[in-house]
């Protein structure tokens, strides 16, 4: 009913922004599982919406224009059963996402914090797909971001996407390189 | 006759024209309020509203700085702001919106923050971006804006001015004056209050 309401123009079918291009790693269970209420941030950019996006800073559409999706998710969650099963998904993400050859770049553990970060490296110099998850279990709510790039590009431009749209998760990202580049290191 | 006698003789006529032809009216998107003031049970009273059509737009561009507010390609707006007059029988607080209820819209942000909610959703077609709708729902107050168009442009030149910002907001006037958009060509910049003698 609100659809047709809405529809002044005839209802054209929604991009479709979840493609399963490499790199790309579904969030959204994340959001169901903890509910509505507990969604904080939720922003899903599809490739038609990051071109003009990108092409407003040319130093970034040259590192990142074969960019295809971002996603990023702020839960706060109250309830501690709640916030236990998202934590037990996002484990699960990341054994699954490593098992498919996902590198492990970050991971950080302090207390009742955790920040993992894991790269799809294409080649040298290239990623395909970034996901950054950090769960906060310092306070309540317990606070928990997934963020999600998928697309080819270059490992400048993760720092810089995180600096120019604010993406959470990504804002304080630095990446020096993955294991496999440590492992090759003298 | 002045240039002030003018101007406000201009703006009459204007605005006669523009109102006789319904190229801007001042009502919001009035369906997407109903609709939605039914579904979070909340009573809407609009304060403010405008829509303004192709016409609208097209005479619009011929006052505005292209540079600064690109126009071009946009067919529709509509712009709405509504005081919270109170909810619905039995509700002690508003429904939550349901961004499934914008079936036909994607949806790109929502935020929700101290009781504030606010939802973009886009439409596209052939890779570009036709259609926006933003709902900003406040305990107090609601805005919505829809527009429609080939919104590209648009977003590019919004953005391109937020990175600017972004960059060095200390440098952010200077940047804009390089660019030739503290001026833009207004109406109110084309007729100067001032007697020609």
């Amino acid at each position: 009913m609100l659809g047709l309401a809405l529809a002044v123009a005839p209802a054209e079918a929604a991009g479709p922004v979840r493609e399963p291009v490499p790199g790309f790693v579904d969030g959204t269970k994340l959001a169901a599982l903890a509910g509505d209420d507990a969604v904080s941030v939720e922003v899903t950019l599809g490739k038609t919406l990051l071109k003009p996006i990108l092409r407003a800073d040319p130093e970034l559409e040259a590192l990142a224009g074969g960019l295809e999706s971002i996603y990023a998710l702020v839960l706060e969650i109250d309830s501690a059963s709640v916030a236990e099963q998202v934590v037990r998904e996002i484990r699960e993400i990341e054994s699954r996402l490593i098992g498919r050859g996902w590198e492990r770049v970050a991971r950080v553990r302090e207390r009742d914090e955790e920040v993992k970060v894991l790269v799809l490296v294409e080649d040298e110099k290239t990623y395909s797909g970034l996901v950054v998850m950090v769960v906060d279990r310092s306070g309540t709510p317990a606070e928990i971001v997934f963020a999600n790039i998928a697309g080819t590009l270059d490992l400048a431009a993760i720092e810089r996407l995180g600096e120019r749209l604010d993406v959470p998760g990504l804002s304080d990202i630095t990446i020096e390189g993955t294991e496999q580049e440590k492992r090759e290191e003298p | 006759m002045n240039r002030c006698s003018q101007l406000v003789f201009a703006c009459a006529v204007l605005g006669a024209l523009l109102l006789s032809t319904s190229c801007v009216r001042f009502i919001g998107p009035e369906d997407v309020r109903l609709e939605l003031s039914e579904q979070a049970g909340v009573k809407l009273r609009q304060e403010t509203g405008l829509t303004v059509t192709r016409s609208g737009i097209w005479l619009a561009r011929q006052f505005v700085d292209e540079q600064e507010v690109p126009l071009r390609g946009l067919r529709r707006v509509e712009v709405g702001v509504y005081e919270v007059k109170g909810l619905r029988r039995g509700l002690d607080e508003p429904r939550p919106l349901d961004p499934a209820y914008f079936h036909d819209w994607q949806p790109v942000v929502r935020l929700r923050e101290d009781g504030e909610e606010v939802m973009v959703f886009v439409r596209e077609k052939d890779d570009h971006l036709r259609s926006l709708l933003v709902v900003v729902a406040e305990p107090e107050e609601w805005v919505l804006v829809r527009m429609h168009g080939r919104l590209d442009d648009l977003l590019e030149q919004a953005m391109r001015l937020a990175f600017d910002h972004m960059d060095r907001p200390d440098l952010y006037a200077k940047t804009r004056r390089e660019r030739g958009l503290d001026a833009p060509r207004t109406v109110a910049t084309l007729w100067t209050c001032q007697d020609p003698g």
